[in-house]
């Protein structure tokens, strides 16, 4: 039945090509903008790594100053980083599965020979466990492992783009690079990854690329390496040298634990209270005990990672759509009453009301359709454009299978929209009214 | 009041030629009451749309009122519909969107009279035809027969000079249409000319002149008619068969 | 000319117009908000910033020599720098600086005036070495520029006494209020760090220009800013020089000490970064406003039309009873006009409404009424021009018409 009501449905469109042509002009562009910023806000607004964003929590704890609090507009939350002290602190429990201290970085790369230059590459430093807690990919080789990072080694992963450039894209696993002021060995390169957001480190930029280096955590005091993100602290640097600063309240890190069970969260909040019991007692901590431990999920929406205006994009992209199926309606009208006497005819011959409706809404929905299609490929596009004007990652904004079912979607409300009042109009024709005059 | 001399109007489509009216001579004088007859397909509305202005036709000439209308621009012959001519349609042609109030007004509002006068102009019409108690009434809210009468003092409204009137109780069952015509005859009677267009017998009986036609061309039985309009070469038609 | 009758037919047959009406009530909401974001994110970006944006150029160094990691070297390279920039031909000036303004990178603390129990103001500072003031461009209105000795003596030798600062008018206004600011101190919570005011700088935007409340706090504090990661070069060109002095930088300061990473950015080129979402965003609401008063009138050409064939006969009835063509005309455009009216009064309160779900949702900027106002008489006019060509059509209708029966 269906697919006979398509086939009248297609026939009549191509009947009058000029007016088909202009409704799935009008659907298509309501598509193409309303699916452009859905897409926008659902890659903003996502979970970034399903499946396991419960699982992993950012670990928070007030060392603030006792006389104010971190943020004076939200005077209950804790700091957004930790201080070098915390994260060796809370290294050593064992109760998380996997865990990770990191900050970002920009060090120096010198490339052997003489033709290239020295240049500054972005560094994520972090422990061994960061690759699989984020289910990071590789290409060759993989962590360093439980040794390296113990004996703090130095070693490297690298990103494809930067093995590209060093190796011209040969396995660069055990090669050796100088950065900085030694040669470290590479043990792995990471296959091309891109999370949307970056929610590991959203105070430091939550669109940006990242990293091109990886190296281990425990060489920080060693190389006197210092975080290129936000630092802040309450009380004024009366240290000389960088030992005092990797003991003062400074906070610039980030810290993830993986807790897969709720015994194990629940013992890693005990944890976390006895930790700020034993630094109280040593005379630190003097705020209330402030300590946070958010997944993914929660974590992102506390920082406000989606910013204000992919909101209100979405709201007027949507409106947007909902003009553009109001403005069909006049035109649908126009259409289907002009049939009326045809309509009448039908309707004398036994056609149902409803059978009417059902046709012409099939009707509608078939020029959905056709404009959805139209509509989401000029999306498409568009998501190309933006992404250039809005981040350096050209792959940010992009259709993946949900975004195109929501374009699907879109369209058939679309032509409901459009079609709902006309159809209407044209079932309740009276079957006598048109047979009368000729 | 009405001069025409020869007058054709013919439809071409692609395939078909139809001669509406033939060499079409009639006369109508001020203050006449007249009814035209004739079969389907006759001119009878064609003769009409051209008298009151509504058509152009394609040869022969037509004076109203003394003037010829052949050079009249559109704003001209707008004018001459507005004032001197009152149209009384079939289906009434009343807007369904305005009150009884705001229909007989529309005429009226192409004069640009003043508000004041317009309301008692169109008062008295509308009690000239007994519905003053439904001024404020839609449309949708009046009989048949009410509509019609609606329209009649929308035709009179402006004090024309001559009514024209398509089928004017076609619609309407016999009690409404003698209604009707009662009306117009008292119109007649105060001086404006009347040419009404009917398919009752009976009514048209009422009237003092009928006029006939067929394909297009007149038939004349109750007064002299010139020579020219019979053509020898064509049968004469009984006049038992003026139907 | 018959506004009465049309009211009224409108109102009793709502049903008809109900549509356009609709239409133009969701524009308005619409595009008035898209204007007022657009406004709102255009004037963020078109604050003067104080300084002398167009001449001045940003060169970044990020030393990698080990020789460097000793300060003592890095103040003799940081002299010579300045004396090597300084004399390439084309250049006014140059200044050493902690951070780069309009950059969306720098520095901030927290100052109140000296025994106040006042909460901390945000502090944006800028370390700066000679020449700030004339390489910046700002203008200083009272007080007076570091002198030599203050911007050579290291912050030791104050022994906890206050250290000279020059602060912006805004940041005067907003910590020490009306008064006179030269010569005040201010002090950090714990009293452990202050500065006098030496002098007062009309206007500068620090490193974060978009920040609606605080972008023109700023305060310069002498030193020898820049460490072994990363130090700051402001120059500014003599006007028409900029291209030249941009190409020959990194020569210059690798000719000095080629043991560091070097980066050359003009100023503008920054602020354009910083505000690069600001950009795009107004461009994208442009093109929807473009592109929804284009739609909204399409439909309205469109369901006019329909709205004109709808009533032929009733076209033709009014030319029999002696409508001219131009009044046939007028009086679609007067019921077009009044529809549209209708529409626009609905609108105003979607506009708002929008706007205040806009704000709980997104932060966007309020409505103003003049803006609105504007906005509604815009729209009633390009309704206007669309329902033309629909009025048009209506008059050619013959006034035969009314007599046939089909």
């Amino acid at each position: 039945m269906l697919a006979y009501q398509i086939r009248i449905a297609w026939s009549s469109l191509r009947r009058t090509p000029v007016l088909s042509a202009l409704l799935v002009a009008g659907i298509a562009l309501g598509v193409a903008v309303a699916t452009t910023f859905v897409t926008t806000f659902h890659v903003l607004a996502a979970d970034p790594i399903p499946g396991k964003s419960d699982r992993l929590f950012y670990v928070q704890v007030d060392n603030w100053s006792p006389e104010r609090p971190w943020d004076r507009d939200r005077p209950q939350e804790p700091p957004d980083q930790l201080a070098w002290r915390e994260v060796q602190g809370l290294l050593a429990s064992e109760i998380p599965t996997r865990q990770a201290g990191m900050f970002k970085a920009n060090l120096t790369v010198h490339p052997r020979g003489q033709a290239e230059r020295p240049f500054r590459a972005l560094t994520r430093v972090t422990n061994a466990d960061f690759f699989e807690m984020f289910d990071v990919p590789f290409l060759y080789g993989g962590p360093w492992d439980s040794v390296a990072e113990a004996d703090r080694a130095p070693v490297v992963v690298l990103d494809e783009a930067t093995n590209r450039r060093l190796f011209g894209g040969e396995d660069g696993v055990g090669e050796t690079v100088r950065i900085e002021d030694r040669d470290f060995t590479v043990v792995g390169v990471l296959a091309p990854w891109t999370p949307r957001p970056k929610f590991f480190d959203v105070t430091n930029g939550a669109l940006e690329e990242p990293e091109a280096l990886y190296v281990p955590l425990g060489l920080t005091p060693d190389m006197e390496l210092s975080s290129a993100g936000n630092r802040s602290n309450w009380k004024p640097f009366d240290g000389e040298d960088y030992a005092d600063f990797l003991e003062s309240e400074s906070v610039w890190l980030q810290m993830w634990v993986e807790l897969p069970t709720e015994e194990q969260r629940q013992a890693y909040e005990d944890f976390l209270a006895a930790y700020v019991r034993e630094q109280q007692a040593l005379g630190r901590l003097t705020r209330p005990v402030n300590n946070r431990l958010r997944d993914v999920r929660e974590w992102l929406t506390v920082e406000e990672v989606v910013p204000p205006e992919a909101r209100s994009m979405l709201i007027i992209g949507l409106l947007f759509l909902l003009v553009c199926s109001i403005n069909l309606i006049g035109i649908l009208l126009g259409k289907f009453l002009g049939r009326a006497p045809e309509v009448g005819v039908r309707r004398a011959l036994g056609a149902s009301r409803g059978a009417v409706f059902g046709q012409h809404l099939v009707e509608c929905e078939v020029v959905g359709l056709l404009g959805g299609a139209v509509g989401i490929a000029l999306s498409a596009v568009v998501l190309r454009v933006l992404n250039r004007l809005f981040t350096e990652d050209v792959e940010l904004f992009a259709l993946d299978l949900t975004m195109l079912g929501a374009g699907v979607a879109l369209a058939l409300v679309a032509g409901l929209i459009a079609g709902l009042y006309p159809a209407w109009r044209i079932c309740r024709v009276a079957p006598a009214t048109y047979l009368k005059q000729q | 009041m009405i001069r025409m001399e020869r007058v054709s109007k013919v439809y071409r489509t692609e395939h078909v030629e139809t001669h509406a009216l033939s060499s079409f001579t009639v006369a109508v004088d001020p203050g006449e009451f007249v009814t035209v007859m004739g079969p389907s397909g006759s001119g009878k509305t064609t003769f009409l749309n051209v008298a009151g202005l509504l058509d152009v036709f394609d040869g022969g000439s037509y004076r109203l009122d003394g003037e010829d209308v052949a050079k009249l621009s559109d704003r001209a012959m707008s004018r001459i519909r507005n004032e001197k001519i009152g149209f009384i349609f079939q289906s009434f042609n009343l807007i369904p969107d305005l009150d009884v109030f705001d229909n007989v007004d529309v005429p009226l509002r192409y004069r640009g009279l003043g508000g004041r006068e317009r309301k008692s102009l169109i008062e008295e019409a509308v009690a000239t035809v007994g519905l003053s108690s439904r001024l404020r009434h839609h449309p949708s809210q009046l009989s048949g027969g009410q509509q019609q009468r609606v329209a009649v003092a929308r035709a009179i409204v402006g004090r024309p000079r001559l009514i024209l009137a398509d089928e004017p109780t076609g619609n309407l069952d016999s009690a409404m249409a003698t209604d009707i015509l009662g009306l117009l005859e008292e119109i007649n009677a105060a001086g404006t000319t009347v040419v009404m267009v009917t398919h009752d017998p009976e009514l048209a009986a009422r009237a003092p002149r009928q006029i006939h036609m067929l394909d297009g061309r007149l038939m004349d039985f109750s007064r002299d008619v010139p020579a020219p309009l019979f053509d020898p070469a064509r049968p004469r038609l009984d006049p038992a068969l003026s139907l | 000319m018959e506004l009465g009758p049309v009211f009224r037919a409108v109102m009793y047959q709502k049903g008809r117009f109900w549509l356009v009406a609709l239409e133009v009530a969701i524009t308005l909401a619409i595009v008035v908000n898209c204007v007022n974001l657009a406004l709102d994110l255009r004037a963020k970006y078109s604050r003067p910033s104080g300084l002398a944006e167009e001449e001045l150029l940003v060169v970044r160094v990020e030393p990698f020599a080990p020789e460097l990691a000793e300060e003592a070297y890095r103040d003799a390279v940081r002299e010579r720098d300045l004396e090597r920039l300084r004399s390439l031909p084309g250049v006014h000036d140059a200044v050493a600086i902690s951070a780069v303004p309009l950059s969306g990178g720098g520095s901030a603390t927290g100052r109140r005036p000296r025994g106040t129990e006042d909460e901390p103001s945000t502090t944006p500072y800028f370390i700066v070495g000679s020449g700030a003031l004339a390489t910046l461009g700002v203008e200083l209105v009272a007080g007076r520029d570091f002198t030599e000795a203050e911007l050579t003596t290291p912050d030791e030798d104050y022994e906890g006494q206050p250290t000279p600062a020059i602060v912006s008018v805004a940041f005067a206004e907003k910590v020490f209020g009306e008064a006179d600011p030269v010569g005040r101190v201010m002090e950090s919570s714990t009293g452990e760090s202050s500065e006098f005011v030496v002098g007062v700088i009309d206007r500068m935007q620090n490193s974060w220009p978009d920040n609606e409340d605080n972008a023109e706090l700023s305060v310069l504090m002498p030193g020898t800013p820049g460490d072994d990661r990363r130090g700051y070069y402001l120059v500014r060109a003599e006007p028409g020089a900029v291209d030249a002095v941009f190409l020959s930088l990194d020569e210059a300061i690798l000719a000095v000490e080629p043991g560091r990473i070097v980066e050359v950015e003009t100023l503008v080129d920054v602020k354009r970064d910083t505000f690069s979402a600001n950009h795009a965003l107004v461009k994208i609401l442009s093109g929807i406003i473009a592109l929804l008063v284009f739609v909204t009138g399409l439909g309205i050409v469109g369901l006019t039309s329909f709205s004109v064939t709808q009533r032929r006969r009733q076209i033709g009835t009014r030319r029999a009873l002696g409508a001219t063509r131009a009044a046939i005309v007028r009086y679609f455009l007067v019921e077009n006009w009044l529809i549209i009216g209708l529409g626009l009064v609905v609108g105003v309160g979607l506009t708002y409404g929008l706007n205040y779900a806009l704000a709980e949702v997104a932060a966007a900027p309020k409505l103003g009424w003049e803006l609105l106002a504007f906005g509604a008489a815009l729209l009633w006019l390009a309704g206007l021009g669309a329902a033309l060509w629909p009025a048009l059509r209506a008059a050619r209708v013959a006034p035969v018409v009314a007599t046939r029966t089909v």
